[in-house]
C-alpha cells in the first residue's frame, strides 16, 4: 500500500492518463482507503476539467476562415488585415 | 503521402480550436488570427510530409506551436519569462479545505465551478510564463500526451512533467486569489453562518 506522499506524487501522472496501467491498482487502492487523498484527487481532477472547459471557448474573428482559404489559392503568406 | 487537394476538407475543422490555443499563446486577437493563418499556410505547403492515418490534429498543433515559438514570440510585448516562484503543493485545495466542510450542502464540484469565472481561468493561464503556459495549455486544454508535448516543445518528457506541475500550482494560487477577490471564499463562510 503506497503512502500519501507517494500517491500525491502519482496523482499528476494518473490524472494525465500517463500512469502505467499496472500501477493504477496501487493508486486506486490508496484512494479507496484514504479520504484525504481522495479529496485531493477529486479536487485536482475537477480543476483540470475547469481549465479545459473555460479556456477553449474563443470565437474566431469574422473572415478568418475566408482569409485562410484565400491564401491557399494565392500562396500568399502575408497576413491580410481585415 | 497526403494529397494537398484534401487538405482543406480534412484540416479546416480544427480552425476554431487552433484559434483558441493561438489566443492563449499570443494573448492578443490580431496575433492569434495571423498565427492561425500562418499555421494553415505552412501546413498546406508541407501537407505532403504528413503521414495519412496519423494524428492530423497533433500535427497541426505541432506546426502551430513551432510557428508561435519561432515567429510570434519575437513580437510579444512582454519579455520571455522562464521562471516561476515556487508554490506549495495543493495550494488552492489546502485553502479551500477549511471552507469545504462548511459548504457540505453543495458538492465540492459545484462549488469549484461556481467560484471560478471563465475570464479568471483564462487570465491565470495567460499570466503564466511561456515556459509553463504552453505545457499547461497543451496538456489540460488540448489533451495532448507528455510525449506529444515534449515533441512539440522540443524538451525532455521530465521537463514537461515538472513544468506542468509548477504551472498548475501557480494557476491554483492565482485562481484562489481571484476567487478571494470576488468574495467567494468569504461568502462561503457567510453561507455557513446562515445555515
Amino acid at each position: 500500500m503506497p503512502d500519501c506522499n507517494e500517491t500525491l506524487r502519482e496523482l499528476q501522472l494518473f490524472l494525465d492518463g500517463e500512469l502505467p496501467a499496472d500501477e493504477h491498482e496501487h493508486v486506486l487502492g490508496h484512494l479507496n482507503e484514504c479520504l484525504e487523498c481522495f479529496h485531493a484527487f477529486d479536487f485536482q481532477a475537477e480543476l483540470k476539467q475547469v481549465i479545459a472547459k473555460k479556456c477553449r471557448t474563443e470565437v474566431m474573428p469574422d473572415g478568418l476562415l475566408e482569409r485562410i482559404q484565400r491564401c491557399f489559392e494565392t500562396g500568399d503568406d502575408t497576413p491580410v488585415e481585415a | 503521402m497526403a494529397d494537398q487537394t484534401t487538405f482543406a476538407r480534412d484540416a479546416m475543422e480544427f480552425a476554431p480550436q487552433l484559434y483558441s490555443a493561438a489566443l492563449r499563446m499570443t494573448r492578443n486577437e490580431a496575433d492569434a488570427a495571423d498565427l492561425v493563418q500562418e499555421t494553415y499556410l505552412r501546413a498546406y505547403r508541407g501537407y505532403a510530409n504528413f503521414t495519412e492515418g496519423t494524428n492530423l490534429r497533433a500535427w497541426l498543433y505541432r506546426i502551430l506551436t513551432n510557428t508561435f515559438i519561432n515567429i510570434y514570440r519575437a513580437r510579444q510585448r512582454r519579455p520571455i519569462e522562464t521562471d516561476l516562484a515556487d508554490v506549495e503543493d495543493l495550494y488552492m485545495y489546502r485553502r479551500l479545505d477549511t471552507i469545504e466542510s462548511a459548504a457540505a450542502a453543495r458538492s465540492a464540484e459545484d462549488q469549484l465551478i461556481d467560484m471560478i469565472a471563465d475570464d479568471d481561468v483564462k487570465q491565470a493561464l495567460d499570466d503564466l510564463p511561456e515556459a509553463f503556459r504552453l505545457p499547461v495549455l497543451l496538456a489540460d486544454v488540448e489533451g495532448f500526451s507528455y510525449k506529444e508535448i515534449a515533441e512539440m516543445l522540443d524538451i525532455p518528457i521530465g521537463t514537461v512533467m515538472s513544468r506542468l506541475h509548477r504551472g498548475r500550482k501557480a494557476m491554483q494560487k492565482a485562481l484562489y486569489h481571484y476567487a478571494e477577490a470576488r468574495g467567494f471564499t468569504g461568502s462561503a463562510t457567510k453561507a455557513t453562518d446562515s445555515t
